[in-house]
């Protein structure tokens, strides 16, 4: 559903993921080793004394304390597991330091607000007056400031390749810093059970070099295309993709133009946003450059027409528990929706 | 144990009417009158058995809907409410009442007293226990089943986002806490003072030593969540807003009350199996536990420091990197005892000859696991991996390691180590061994590869999840792994319960173990030892016992007696020399009447019917007013009861016996209780950036005369246990004095009532506007409720006054209420600081 | 064995408070810590001013330092009860001791862990 390959922590992407993976690796030789230690020294000594129990007398008196035992005991399992321990609190702590504290909005250039909803990612860019639903785009190499807030329950924000997981809780504002090196997609999602389609929360980061995040963020701030301006455009690379197989008549301007209407007048319009129309809900996500995005309903599927023709007409069968009612359309003007909203790039 | 020369022994008579007041009660009167520990304690463990049953089997519904990605087997809802129910019922209806049903099996034995000190408080936790799972698994019936998780995080538990299915859930827990408190309350005082005589703490067997600091983390740990249970029931229902952040609550409220329970309920879980293994690993291994005061001290730095770790199931909730580390560190520190008891089996075994039975094959199944665990728990304790590994199957497997390897594992062991105690009969080695490496494998393929799950991307609490994840076969071997799993539980169950038409005859003391349970019958007659065993050492079967005539001579005192009442030695607590005759009770139903009211007050409160809860109310008072005629009645009313063996006075004032030791336990955990909401209250302050919205309570003339009124209640109540012989035989002297002090603390105690009510009702604070008035009511609330509990206990007194014609029993009882009294005072002190002082005091 | 030799009650009351001051420390170390950290940085900045870090962290240092020199203590007079208990021949209050000795050292560990956090990390960040 979601173009990102890899979906674990490894291998780490961002300098913090990173510095919690070489944290990981000590953890897991470290581990590995007391644990093999223990397991053999028990083995040993089980079977050490299998050999002798052959010599067993029914009347031998089981044997008193050693005085050598507490020496073992206090040595071998309090003073070694302490020094253990000590060595990897030290580590945590100083890992704890370089990646636990924000950035600070100031030293931040760039500021994303993403509030948790039941169940979907509200992404906002303050400084740019840009909002998008269940996608961040970041620049490469720079920190990038997530504020992480939820009005309604709890979620927790996670995208393993880039860092760990905060949760947004409402009534405070929690801050992650993400930081990725290269462009790719990053896969994240709802990491707190937040209710029923807990399941389906996900989202995905989408890493740009420099000048193409740039060129993201102008075309989103954009408001979106009318059918009307659909003639200024030089060309239509979306009516072509999406409306080959349309049946024959209707041209996709009309068509974009019957889709819009049917859009404006029905119940979308309570929950839906699609900037430079009257369309003004905020209940759902914004869809205003809906046909940019690579998933529909927070990841549950692709964003192509025959998914989006299901999620409009029995969303509650995709994922059942989401906010959006089904809405009933003949075949017609459910073509001709889908066909305005894949006009919405 | 040997008998001195000069000593009398029992004739066949004195056995024969020992026995009689010692009977069983049969027929019906056995199911519902019976309240020995012994079938107590069967009970819980049986309960508990059939509630694993069920929630394995909603892990195999789960399993089978998580062996391919996207499945359809299960809805995301029913998903939802099986791991919601899973874990409620594992945590709260299996591992915590097993545990307490094993130790209320075994303490006494282990001990050598006779039953639990309080044996019908005992079986009304029972009660409240079964109402418990039966009111939560009543969700099942009326097709409202919790699904906010066994953590119910608010506010997705809370009134906007959670139907009725949550209030089932928290009536539920309720009850089961309730009954974890009351049982933590007898494992003290058994502990404390119902050891053999000469079972010095240095003595003790490792199991009593955890079950001691076990109780003491319950009632430290499990209050906080009655309380936390309590905010998040007004929030639903009576419109406060404790954890609603627009009028000063905060739900990070909630996940503090929850994890201050949950985690020390992890090593509530964790100890008593590690106990179980120190008890059978040195018997199948033929040799003393090495290192016993560093395990015992191991097991005192984990109860204690499993008290401050709750911060580490919030590591992601966005707390300052300090804060975290303040609890990393005490979550590694934690390790450190764990590393210590490791090592003392492994030396243990080293030194002695193990046998390959099957309590040792689950002992060593148990370290294999274990250590597993333990290490993954340092790994999730540091809290930048935890970033990271939170909330995915990484945890999961990390915890079922902890739970499964470390309590479910000595369990096993302990159920097949015990068996012949319990039953008489040894199970089948052949079939127990099969059942071993059956939960072996299942358990190790079925949650081994979560790790590798949780570290590749998956959360947990997921009802599906996508092939591209890329982690279908690892969820596969999971899956098969659980039925194997399952299989192995199935057949452990089947040896141990063909065992009981088949097994060989065990005798007393099949595997030459070294504690005094052993030397009761197998299975144990119902007042376990005819002649109380006296203790010199560590390993009192291995060991000569002690010539001692002192210890003898309680002994001696107890051979077979007394026989017109139930009883048993009460000792000191350190040196455990001898004290005092305890009382033990006798079969009633009255637990049960008690314990179906409380349920019945809770179904009134679901179906919102106030004539139900009315009447449950009545049903409950009358049945505490019967339990204590016949409380009474047994400590002889309306005559002397002489001394055990002339010498050893039935109950005496002070901690010399059982009554003292409740009565203080019951003033802890109040103050525990209202201490809960005064820190709540701190933290929802100092979160809050209004506090309080309005006025604040204001009235120090209403409260102040509330705490001298408590203040006259106490002295009254001191005073009064203060006069009259203590000798049985003495003619009562102080009847006047005991009637005007209980009737002096009565009217304090009243005239309290009335003004905490009068605080409130002259206050202009609106419990639904701000959660500083919800605090204000909900102080007041438990200062009501702790002054009504005071003023029970004093009616008690009342009633022993009345019915008895020595004093002693009376100046016992006042000074139990005057023990109480002094809890409720400093009730009011907390609750009048919280309401008043600290708002005005912080920034 | 023969009958027990009474201790010297006060070897006893010794022991006893050695077994009990460590545990009370450590927690108290560890709840002082977290509600003077967290609950005065909460406190300051949910009532809009910037929290006097320094001085937080200093009073946390110094209640831990304080704490770590009680549990010390109690390991010393624990010790001292051993010696006595050891030439008393009395097993209980010997057990205490050593009992006590051995909490001593675990929470002094524990304390120490926990006061080095606010060295090394911003107290209010």
């Amino acid at each position: 559903m979601i173009d990102a390959r890899i979906r674990s922590m490894f291998p780490p992407a961002g300098d913090v993921a990173d510095r919690v993976d070489s944290h990981w690796q000590l953890l897991l030789v470290v581990g590995s080793v007391v644990w093999l230690v223990v397991v053999t020294a028990m083995l040993v000594a089980v079977l050490r004394r299998r050999r002798a129990e052959r010599e067993e007398r029914d009347d031998d008196v089981p044997g008193d304390e050693p005085g050598r035992g507490h020496l073992v005991v206090a040595f071998l399992g309090g003073v070694a597991p302490a020094l253990i321990i000590l060595g990897i609190m030290a580590d945590s702590v100083l890992t704890l330091r370089d990646t636990g504290a924000a950035t600070d909005a100031s030293r931040a250039p760039v500021v994303v607000e993403v509030d948790g909803r039941q169940f979907w990612w509200e992404v906002r860019y303050p400084d740019h007056d840009v909002e998008t639903a269940n996608e961040i785009h970041i620049p490469t190499g720079q920190d990038v400031r997530i504020e992480l807030t939820s009005d309604d329950v709890i979620h927790s924000f996670w995208v393993p390749q880039l860092a760990g997981k905060v949760d947004l809780v409402p009534g405070r504002t929690n801050v992650l810093t993400l930081h990725a090196d290269e462009p790719g997609t990053y896969w994240g999602r709802c990491a707190e059970y937040c209710g029923l389609q807990h399941a389906w929360m996900r989202f995905v980061v989408v890493a740009h070099d420099a000048p193409e995040y740039a060129g993201w963020l102008e075309a989103q701030a954009r408001p979106a295309r009318s059918p009307d301006r659909v003639d200024d455009g030089d060309d239509q690379p979306g009516g072509d993709e999406t409306g080959g197989d349309d049946g024959p008549g209707a041209g996709p301007d009309t068509e974009v133009a019957a889709g819009r209407e049917i859009f404006m007048s029905s119940s979308c319009v309570y929950c839906h946003t699609i900037a430079g129309t009257e369309a003004r809900g905020t209940l759902g996500p914004d869809l205003t450059h809906l046909a940019s995005r690579q998933a529909i309903g927070a990841g549950v599927l692709p964003n192509d027409r025959e998914s989006l023709a299901r999620w409009i007409t029995e969303p509650q069968d995709v994922k059942p528990g989401n906010a959006m009612p089904g809405t009933e359309l003949d075949d017609d003007e459910l073509d001709a929706l889908i066909t305005y909203l894949e006009s919405l790039e | 144990m040997t008998t001195t020369d000069q000593e009398t022994r029992p004739t066949a008579e004195d056995r024969s009417r020992f026995e009689e007041v010692w009977a069983r009660p049969r027929g019906w009167r056995r199911a519902l009158t019976s309240v020995q520990h012994k079938s107590v304690g069967t009970r819980y463990m049986v309960t508990a058995a059939v509630f694993f049953f069920v929630g394995g089997i909603q892990a195999l519904f789960m399993r089978v809907q998580l062996a391919q990605p996207e499945q359809q087997v299960l809805s995301a809802q029913t998903y939802n409410e099986l791991f919601t129910m899973h874990g409620t019922t594992m945590m709260f209806l299996f591992a915590v009442p097993f545990l307490e049903g094993l130790a209320a099996y075994l303490l006494p034995l282990m001990l050598g007293a006779r039953d639990m000190p309080f044996a019908r408080y005992n079986t009304f936790n029972y009660w409240c226990y079964l109402f418990a799972g039966i009111i939560l698994y009543s969700s099942f019936l009326v097709g409202m089943v919790p699904d906010a998780g066994w953590f119910a995080y608010v506010p997705l538990s809370g009134p906007e986002f959670a139907d009725k299915a949550m209030d089932i859930w928290l009536f539920g827990l309720a009850l089961a806490e309730l009954a974890a408190i009351g049982a933590a309350i007898e494992m003290i005082v058994v502990v404390l003072g119902m050891r053999a005589p000469g079972m010095s703490l240095d003595r003790m067997p490792i199991f009593a030593w955890t079950m001691l600091c076990v109780a003491a983390m319950i009632i430290l740990a499990f209050v906080p969540l009655l309380v936390g249970s309590m905010l998040l029931e007004l929030d639903r229902n009576a419109g406060t807003a404790f954890f609603d952040v627009e009028r000063g609550g905060d739900p990070l409220l909630w996940q503090h009350l929850f994890w201050i329970f949950g985690h020390p309920e992890v090593y509530v879980m964790f100890l008593p199996g590690a106990a179980i293994i120190s008890q059978v690993v040195p018997v199948h291994s033929r040799h003393r536990l090495v290192g016993y005061p560093f395990v015992v001290a191991a097991v005192v730095v984990t109860a204690i420091m499993s008290l401050g770790l709750w911060v580490h199931h919030m590591y992601t909730t966005g707390l300052p990197p300090v804060t975290l580390s303040f609890f990393t560190a005490a979550s590694m520190s934690i390790s450190v005892a764990s590393g210590v008891q490791v090592v003392a089996w492994i030396t243990t075994l080293w030194s002695g000859r193990p046998r390959l039975t099957v309590p040792m094959l689950f002992s060593l199944g148990f370290l294999f696991t274990f250590v597993a665990g333990g290490i993954t728990g340092v790994m999730v304790a540091s809290a930048p991996f935890d970033a990271q590994a939170h909330d995915s199957y990484f945890v999961v497997a990390h915890f079922h390691y902890v739970l499964i390897g470390g309590m479910l594992f000595p369990v096993m062991a302990g159920l097949f180590h015990w068996w012949p105690k319990f039953t008489g009969r040894i199970p089948s080695a052949r079939l127990g061994t099969v059942s071993f490496w059956l939960t072996f494998a299942g358990f190790h393929l079925t949650f081994f590869p979560m790790h590798l799950t949780g570290l590749w991307g998956m959360p947990r609490r997921v009802f599906t999840y996508d092939a591209t994840l890329g982690v279908g076969l690892l969820n596969l071997l999971s899956t098969v792994g659980a039925f194997v799993l399952a299989a192995g539980f199935v057949l452990a169950a089947t040896t141990l319960l063909v065992a009981l038409r088949r097994g060989e005859r065990s005798g007393p003391n099949p595997w030459g173990a070294d504690s005094l349970e052993w030397a009761a019958d197998s299975p144990p007659s119902s007042p376990n030892f005819g002649r109380i065993p006296v203790v010199g050492s560590r390993a009192p079967l291995w060991n000569p016992p002690p010539q001692d005539p002192e210890l003898d001579g309680m002994a001696a005192a107890f051979d077979h007696a007394p026989q017109n009442v139930r009883a048993t030695p009460f000792t000191t607590v350190l040196a455990a020399r001898p004290g005092t005759a305890a009382v033990q009770a006798r079969p009633s139903l009255w637990p049960l009447v008690t314990a179906g009211g409380l349920a019945l007050v809770a179904v009134g409160l679901l179906v919102g019917s106030v004539w139900v809860v009315a009447a449950s109310v009545l049903v409950i008072v009358a049945g505490f007013v019967a339990w204590e005629l016949q409380n009474e009645r047994e400590l002889g009313a309306g005559e002397a009861r002489e001394p055990v063996g002339g010498r050893y006075p039935v109950e005496a004032p002070g901690p010399r016996s059982p009554g003292w030791w409740g009565a203080t336990a019951a003033a802890v955990v109040l103050v525990v209780a209202v201490a809960t909401v005064a820190f709540s209250l701190l933290f929802l302050e100092v979160n809050a950036p209004v506090w309080p919205a309005g006025e604040t309570l204001g009235r120090p003339w209403l409260s102040a005369g509330t705490g001298v009124a408590l203040a006259l209640a106490v002295a009254a109540a001191w005073w009064g246990s203060r006069h009259g012989p203590l000798d049985h035989a003495a003619a009562s002297e102080a009847r006047g004095v005991h009637l005007a002090a209980t009737a002096t603390a009565g009217l304090a105690g009243t005239a309290a009532l009335a003004l905490t009510v009068a605080q409130w009702v002259t206050s202009d604070l609106d419990p639904t506007a701000h959660a500083y008035d919800s605090g204000v009511l909900t102080l007041l609330g438990t200062q009501a409720l702790a002054i009504v509990l005071g003023l029970g206990i004093t009616g008690c007194a009342v009633v022993a006054r009345l019915t008895h014609a020595r004093d002693v029993r009376p100046r016992i009882m006042l000074q139990n209420s005057a023990m109480l009294w002094t809890g409720v005072l400093v009730v009011w002190a907390i609750a009048w600081a919280a309401t008043d002082l600290v708002p005005v005091a912080v920034v | 064995m023969t009958a027990v030799p009474a201790a010297r009650p006060r070897t006893v009351r010794a022991a006893v408070t050695a077994v009990l001051v460590p545990p009370a420390a450590w927690l108290a170390a560890l709840g002082l810590s977290y509600v003077v950290q967290d609950f005065a940085c909460s406190a300051y900045t949910s009532a809009g001013r910037v929290p006097p870090a320094t001085a937080i962290g200093a009073v946390v240092v110094g209640l831990d330092v304080v704490l770590l020199a009680l549990t010390l203590a109690a390991g010393v007079v624990a010790w001292q009860a051993y010696r006595h208990a050891s030439t008393e021949h009395s097993p209980l209050p010997g057990f205490l001791g050593v009992l006590g000795m051995i909490l001593s050292l675990a929470f002094a560990g524990g304390i120490v862990m926990i006061a080095v956090n606010p060295l090394v990390l911003e107290v209010c960040a």
